[in-house]
């Protein structure tokens, strides 16, 4: 039988180790695959969906349901990623400026996969022009964007990012409207 | 002609998150507005080429994923029921502030560098070292200690320009010593 998120958080907070298990095994690839698109590093991917899989382990007892267990997981998941991103971005600065250390870093930023062998010259570049500009935007514009790809409303979205609803709408008319002007652009 | 254009109504109206009775108002608006219907159609065209593009991380081993994640939450669970005192000393945390503190390194080390130059100044002349007993002022310069020993040889210019160099080397090594001859004479003669 299906158990409920919140039926196996309970159990986690009683350190269950298999209600874990099954609870990282439901999130473990959408966690990662958010983390991998808001910090584009497939080892930062790696480390921060992790972590927060530990820290839903360890606060499990704190969750007091007033959001889906989802929501509250992805809150975590985005605050560990937003928080890794401004940290790293000045010493991106300072390390890469100059240096041909950035070369290897774009390559990784650059979308992978979703593009198959037969799939022409045009489309990888649209894709690539895109993610370009994706990357460009602000990090509460990109992780409103990343999740609303992954199909939360807003409402989801807004809980996440532990901001209003209004707010949210604002990160995303702000996000499409400097994509459509980037992408008018090139 | 519409009342007022539907900025904030965008979005959701794009992602269809709009309650009916808004979103037939919106549209009505749409179909007057071509400012906002263009915006709505643009919106539309980026979120399906985000989709169409949409970017697949790299292929995870699950498994051994999951195998990592159990390994760092019993070092964590293990840590947090070690005292302290005692966690300190090494394990993962050590690293991690270890690598943490490796620009807060080299910020300490350029902040150092910075005062040294603003204490010490950049291409100042050297300063020459005072010994005991040397009565030149200790915040002379080499230049300024050069120029000052000449300022003998300033004062008895009158016998220095009548000197043949080659000849009369030991009167000018000797000139700090003529003004003290000339005392001497004029005491003399003072009382005879």
């Amino acid at each position: 039988m299906e158990r409920s998120d919140e039926a196996l958080l309970e159990r986690v907070a009683r350190r269950d180790d298999d209600a874990f298990d099954v609870l990282v095994a439901r999130y473990r690839e959408r966690a990662h695959r958010i983390a991998w698109s808001i910090l584009r590093n497939a080892e930062d991917a790696r480390d921060l969906s992790q972590e927060a899989f530990i820290r839903l382990y360890r606060s499990a007892g704190s969750f007091r349901g007033s959001a889906r267990v989802s929501t509250w997981f992805y809150r975590i998941l985005v605050n560990l990623c937003l928080d890794h991103r401004r940290r790293r971005r000045w010493w991106d600065r300072f390390v890469d400026s100059g240096s041909g250390a950035g070369d290897t870093a774009l390559l990784d930023r650059l979308p992978a996969a979703g593009v198959h062998p037969d799939d022409d010259l045009a489309r990888g570049e649209t894709m690539s022009r895109v993610w370009s500009a994706v990357d460009r935007l602000s990090s509460h514009q990109r992780a409103a964007v990343v999740l609303q790809l992954e199909g939360l409303p807003t409402s989801e979205i807004a809980e996440a990012l532990g901001c209003s609803e209004a707010t949210v709408r604002v990160h995303l008319h702000r996000a499409l409207a400097a994509l459509r002007k980037s992408l008018r652009e090139t | 002609m519409t009342a007022r254009h539907v900025d904030a109504e965008v979005v959701p109206y794009v992602l269809g998150e709009l309650a009916s009775e808004d979103r037939a108002r919106v549209e009505t608006h749409l179909a007057a507005c071509r400012p906002c219907r263009e915006t709505a159609a643009s919106f539309r065209t980026v979120l399906t080429e985000l989709v169409a593009t949409r970017a697949q991380p790299p292929a995870v081993h699950w498994s051994r994923w999951q195998a990592e994640l159990r390994r760092k939450l019993d070092s964590r669970l293990e840590r947090s029921r070690t005292p302290p005192h005692e966690r300190e000393v090494a394990g993962p945390r050590h690293a991690r502030l270890g690598w943490h503190a490796v620009p807060l390194a080299l910020s300490g080390a350029l902040a150092a560098v910075l005062l040294y130059l603003a204490v010490h100044g950049i291409g100042q002349e050297p300063r020459v070292p005072q010994l005991v007993g040397d009565p030149r002022p200790a915040d002379l310069t080499l230049d300024e200690t050069i120029a000052g020993r000449r300022l003998d040889m300033l004062r008895h210019y009158s016998v220095v320009e009548r000197l043949d160099l080659l000849e009369d080397l030991d009167v000018i090594g000797n000139l700090d010593r003529l003004a003290d001859v000339k005392e001497g004479r004029a005491s003399a003669m003072a009382e005879g």
